[in-house]
């Protein structure tokens, strides 16, 4: 899925209105991708993966962070995510299937947060934008 | 779904009734403004052009509160939803072809719907059973496929 010219306006738009805020809608995104789908604890035995915990804010902040740097690469992702990519590849092997469910729960997020900014178009623009985030993350696993 | 479920289903479905018009209006056209190759099964539905033209079209809304209204009864329906859904499920495989793929799109999508009206009262707890509902109904309805 490729990013129109508005796509990328859209997606960009969005990340200036959430701003600072991007951390804890990551961490918020990330609890609830937990709780709804369960299955997706498999890829953190380590975690303290109670509900809000400090562990699931942290790396909350962490995918978040690199959700704002691809919205601030847009027209180049691959190149932004390039060793984030290597290292889902090469170390964290996080099946594709659940960059998906990560990217409905961000959205999610955005929609509880700023559910006038959620057009049906703004949401289709976001929505191919977390695709193409996990396209990248998942582009060299094989 | 468990005891606890169930008291957040019903929390959920009855702040949903004062909800009617917003809710059922809004999920088709942003299922078929999101994700617009499921405007494939509505060739006769006229204008669907641009996300204007399919948010207004009456066609659009007609189906969006059936489809919903559907899924209200499969709600009441819970520990019966596959005989409910079963001629649902039959018309869907042999009449309509539709790929059990779009009622998983159109769960997420439900779902976003639920999350901006609600806002934070749509919490984890929420979501983790509206999407177990959703992927119940999903599952209902590709149940009779064949």
């Amino acid at each position: 899925m490729v990013l129109s010219a508005n796509d990328k306006s859209n997606v960009k738009a969005v990340f200036g209105k959430i701003g600072g805020q991007a951390g804890d809608l990551g961490g918020e995104a990330l609890d609830r991708l937990f709780i709804t789908y369960p299955q997706t604890k498999t890829y953190f035995p380590h975690f303290d993966l109670s509900h809000g915990s400090a562990q699931i804010k942290a790396h909350g902040k962490k995918v978040a962070d690199a959700l704002v740097e691809a919205a601030n690469h847009v027209d180049d992702i691959a190149g932004a995510l390039s060793k984030l990519s290597d290292l889902h590849a090469q170390k964290l092997r996080v099946d594709p299937v659940n960059f998906k469910l990560l990217g409905h729960c961000f959205l999610v997020v955005v929609a509880i947060h700023f559910p006038s900014l959620l057009t049906p178009e703004v949401h289709a623009s976001l929505d191919k934008f977390v695709c193409a985030v996990g396209t990248v993350l998942t582009a060299k696993y094989r | 779904m468990e005891g606890k479920e169930e008291e957040i289903r019903e929390k959920v479905i009855s702040r949903c009734k004062y909800l009617k018009g917003p809710v059922k209006t809004a999920v088709v056209p942003r299922l078929l403004i999101v994700y617009p190759w499921t405007q494939r099964f509505f060739d006769n539905f006229g204008n669907l052009s641009s996300a204007t033209a399919i948010i207004g079209n009456p066609k659009v809304r007609a189906h969006g509160k059936k489809v919903l209204t559907s899924f209200g009864e499969a709600v009441k329906n819970l520990d019966n939803i596959k005989t409910t859904f079963s001629k649902l499920s039959e018309l869907h495989c042999e009449k309509l072809h539709v790929d059990p793929e779009n009622f998983r799109l159109l769960g997420d999508i439900l779902i976003i719907v639920l999350a901006a009206h609600f806002g934070r009262d749509f919490n984890p707890a929420c979501q983790a059973t509206w999407q177990k509902l959703v992927g119940v109904v999903a599952h209902a309805l590709a149940y009779k496929y064949h």
